[in-house]
C-alpha cells in the first residue's frame, strides 16, 4: 500500500528529545497511533525499544508520520507517547508489569505483533491485524486452537483493538 | 516392509537431553535449529520458531540494542554468560544468561552463530533466599520496618477495602499498591494509577469518570475514563491530597455509592473498582487546615501503611544497589560487576531526599559515566561525588544500621532479649553475639516480666 505523507501544519509543536514533533491534536475523526520499531520492523520488545512511528490518520488516510526516538525508562516512553496524544500502541512482546502501566495511561496495546512496520501500519489501518501473518511466534493459538497467556489475540476491528491488559492474564505466575 | 527411522545424529541427542535451550541462525538471523529446552524456556515450539527471524523468537532484552550474538559476529569473539531478561508469551520476564559462537564450515567461513541461553529464575530466586532478602512485587528489602509492610500485603490482597499509603516520594508507594494488586483476586485484571497532581483540573473528571458524546464541542464519541479502563482491578489514586473541594465531593460519592457519572451521562455506571490512594502529605494536617474533606478522608483511611524513607533503612542500601546494577547490566548489555566500597560508602553517607527513585537514578547516571567494570566515587553525580567519606565511614554506617535494628526491636518486645531475637529473625546466641559485636549496652530490664502501664507510657512518651 502506497502511504501518502502529507505535511500539514494544523498541529502545536513541541520539542521533545531535541526533535520538533508534532502533536497530534486528536481532532474530530483522527486517529493518533504509534508503533515501536527496529530495523524496519516491529520492535520485539517494548520494554526496551528505542524508536518508534507516530501517525495520524483522518478518515482513513494518514496524514501525518515521524520516527520519534523514545526516552528511557520503559514508563517514560508511555508516558512520552500519551503526551504527544498518541491513543494506540503497536508493539512487539510486553512484560506484563509494562501493558498494565500502559492501560494506566489509557494506552491501548495491540502487543505480541511482528513484521515490516509498514505492512504493520497498513494492516492496521485496515483492521487487518488479526491476520496471522502479523503474530509474533507462538502466538499463533486462536487460530491452531492452542493458544495461551495474554499474545493471543482477540480480534481486531480498526480502531478497537482489545486492550491487552484489559483482558487480563491467564496461566499461572512464575 | 516396516520403514526404517535413521538413527539421530549423536549431536542433536545431546542437544535434546540438556536443560539448556540453543538455538542457531544462519547469516540472515533466521532461525536454523531450536532445541527442546529452548522451546520450554521460550514457550515457543520448534515448528513456529524455525526459519523466523531470532529476535522475534528470542525476544530478548539485548535485542535491540546489545545483540550478544551479533557482537560474536562482528568480531569473533564469543560472549560468556551475559546476563538479560526474555519476555515469553504471557508477558512474563525471565532472566537468563546467555552465551555465543560462531558457526564456521571446515574452510572456516562463517555461516551463522548459535546461542545458548539458561534460564535462571530458580537461581535467582534462591539468591534472593540467601541473602535474607524480602521482595514482594518489586519491592525488595531486608529492614524490618518493611518487612512488616510485606506481612500486610496478603491479607490486604484478599479483601477488597480502601488502603491509604503514605510516604515520600521515591518511597514506592506505587509498587506497594501493585504488590497488593498482585497479590490478591483482582491481579488478572487491570491496575490503573493516577496522578491526581498531573492532570488538570478541568479534565481530571473527564479523565477519571469517562465522556459521553455530545457532553461539548469536539466530544464526537463516548470515550472511557480510568474509572471504567481499570474495571474488575484496582485504581491507584497518586497524589490524592492535590484534589480540589470539587473533585474530592465527587470522588467521595463514587467511593460510598460505587457508581460514577461519565461527563454528560445522565445514568451512573456501577464501578466494581478497588481503590487505593497513595500521598506524600499529612492528609490529618490536610483536613485540621480544612483542605481535604473529614469524610472523604476516614473513607479511604481504611488501612494506613507508611512506606518509609531510604535514610531510615539503610541498610536496604547496599541490596538496592546491587538489584539496580543488575537490573541495568540485563537492559544496557553490560558486565559492572558492582559498587567499590569507597562509592557505597557515599552512597551510604547520603540521605537521599528523593529516596529510592533517587538511588537508581544516581546508578543509571554512573553506568553512563563508568567505562569500565566496577562504580567509582567519580562516577556518582554531584553532589554525592563530593562527600569527603572514608572506608570506614561504610563499616560505620553498617554497624549504625544493625545498632538501630537491634535497638528498634528491644523497645517493640520491652526489651525482652529473646522476643527480640525472635523478631529480628535470628537465634538468640546470634543475637548476643552482635550485641557484643557492636558494643551496645542493653537496658537493665530484661522484659521478662509484664511492663507496668506507667512504664509503658513513659515508653509511649520517648
Amino acid at each position: 500500500m502506497c502511504l501518502i505523507i502529507l505535511k500539514i501544519n494544523i498541529f502545536t509543536v513541541k520539542p521533545w528529545c531535541g526533535i520538533e514533533l508534532a502533536r497530534c491534536a486528536g481532532m474530530m475523526g483522527q486517529e493518533c497511533f504509534a508503533v515501536t520499531v527496529w530495523g524496519g520492523r516491529v520492535s520485539p520488545v517494548l520494554d526496551v525499544s528505542t524508536r518508534a512511528i507516530l501517525l495520524t490518520v483522518e478518515d482513513g488516510h494518514l496524514i501525518h508520520r515521524v520516527e520519534v526516538k523514545l526516552p528511557e525508562p520503559a514508563t517514560a516512553k508511555l508516558a512520552a507517547l500519551v503526551d504527544h496524544g498518541v491513543r494506540t500502541l503497536l508493539c512487539g512482546a510486553v512484560s506484563r508489569t509494562l501493558a498494565q502501566q500502559a492501560a494506566s495511561f489509557g494506552l491501548q496495546l495491540v502487543p505480541f505483533l511482528a513484521g515490516d512496520m509498514n505492512d504493520v501500519i497498513a494492516g492496521h489501518m485496515a483492521g487487518r491485524l488479526r491476520s496471522p501473518e502479523f503474530a509474533m511466534p507462538g502466538c499463533r493459538g486462536r487460530w491452531r486452537g492452542r493458544g495461551r497467556g495474554p499474545c493471543r489475540r482477540r480480534g481486531h476491528d480498526s480502531g478497537k483493538e482489545s486492550n491487552h491488559a484489559q483482558r487480563g492474564w491467564k496461566g499461572s505466575t512464575r | 516392509m516396516a520403514k526404517r527411522t535413521e538413527p539421530a545424529a549423536p549431536t542433536e541427542i545431546i542437544l535434546e537431553s540438556i536443560s539448556d535451550g540453543v538455538f542457531t541462525v544462519d547469516l540472515d538471523w533466521r532461525i536454523t535449529s531450536f532445541n527442546r529446552a529452548a522451546e520450554e524456556i521460550t514457550g515457543i515450539s520448534r515448528d513456529e520458531a524455525m526459519g523466523r527471524l531470532c529476535s522475534e523468537v528470542f525476544r530478548a532484552s539485548l535485542c535491540e540494542g546489545a545483540c550478544a550474538l551479533r557482537r560474536t559476529m562482528e568480531d569473533g569473539v564469543p560472549v560468556v554468560n551475559q546476563p538479560c531478561f526474555i519476555v515469553d508469551g504471557e508477558g512474563r520476564r525471565i532472566p537468563i544468561s546467555i552465551s555465543t559462537a560462531l558457526l564456521r564450515t571446515a574452510s572456516g567461513e562463517v555461516v551463522g552463530g548459535a546461542e545458548t541461553f539458561r534460564d535462571l529464575t530458580v537461581v535467582e530466586e534462591l539468591r534472593r533466599e540467601l541473602e535474607g532478602r524480602f521482595q514482594i512485587g518489586d519491592l525488595i528489602s531486608r529492614s524490618v520496618s518493611m518487612r512488616r509492610l510485606f506481612e500486610l500485603v496478603p491479607a490486604l490482597a484478599e479483601s477488597d477495602c480502601t488502603v491509604l499509603i503514605e510516604g515520600e516520594t521515591g518511597t514506592g508507594k506505587e509498587l506497594l499498591a501493585r504488590a497488593i494488586h498482585g497479590a490478591g483476586p483482582r491481579r488478572l485484571r487491570p491496575f490503573v494509577a493516577v496522578n491526581c497532581a498531573a492532570i488538570p483540573e478541568t479534565l481530571l473528571e473527564a479523565e477519571l469518570f469517562g465522556v459521553r458524546a455530545g457532553a461539548f464541542t469536539g466530544a464526537d464519541r463516548d470515550r472511557a475514563g480510568r474509572f471504567g479502563a481499570a474495571e474488575g482491578g484496582t485504581m491507584l489514586l497518586d497524589e490524592i491530597g492535590e484534589l480540589s473541594p470539587a473533585m474530592q465531593v465527587k470522588l467521595l460519592r463514587v467511593l460510598q455509592e460505587r457508581a460514577y457519572q461519565p461527563l454528560g451521562g445522565a445514568v451512573a455506571v456501577p464501578a466494581d473498582v478497588r481503590v487505593i490512594a497513595a500521598t506524600n502529605q499529612d492528609l490529618r494536617r490536610l483536613v485540621r487546615d480544612g483542605l481535604f474533606r473529614e469524610d472523604l478522608f476516614y473513607r479511604i483511611n481504611v488501612v494506613r501503611l507508611e512506606t518509609p524513607p531510604l535514610r531510615r533503612r539503610r541498610e536496604d542500601i547496599p541490596l538496592l544497589a546491587d538489584h539496580f546494577v543488575t537490573a541495568l547490566n540485563c537492559r544496557q548489555g553490560r558486565r559492572v560487576t558492582g559498587v567499590s566500597a569507597e562509592a557505597m560508602a557515599l552512597l551510604m553517607a547520603h540521605d537521599w531526599p528523593g529516596n529510592v527513585r533517587e538511588l537508581e537514578n544516581a546508578l543509571e547516571h554512573a553506568f553512563v559515566v563508568c567505562r569500565g567494570q566496577r562504580i567509582e566515587p567519580r562516577h556518582l553525580p554531584e553532589p554525592l561525588s563530593g562527600y569527603q567519606a572514608r572506608p570506614k565511614d561504610f563499616a560505620g554506617k553498617i554497624r549504625e544500621a544493625g545498632s538501630e535494628a537491634i535497638l528498634d526491636a528491644l523497645r517493640r518486645n520491652h526489651n525482652n532479649r529473646q522476643a527480640a531475637a525472635r523478631d529480628l529473625g535470628m537465634h538468640r546466641a546470634t543475637f548476643f553475639r552482635k550485641v557484643k559485636e557492636l558494643g551496645l549496652v542493653l537496658p537493665a530490664s530484661d522484659g521478662r516480666r509484664r511492663p507496668r502501664a506507667t512504664t509503658v507510657a513513659r515508653q509511649r512518651r520517648q
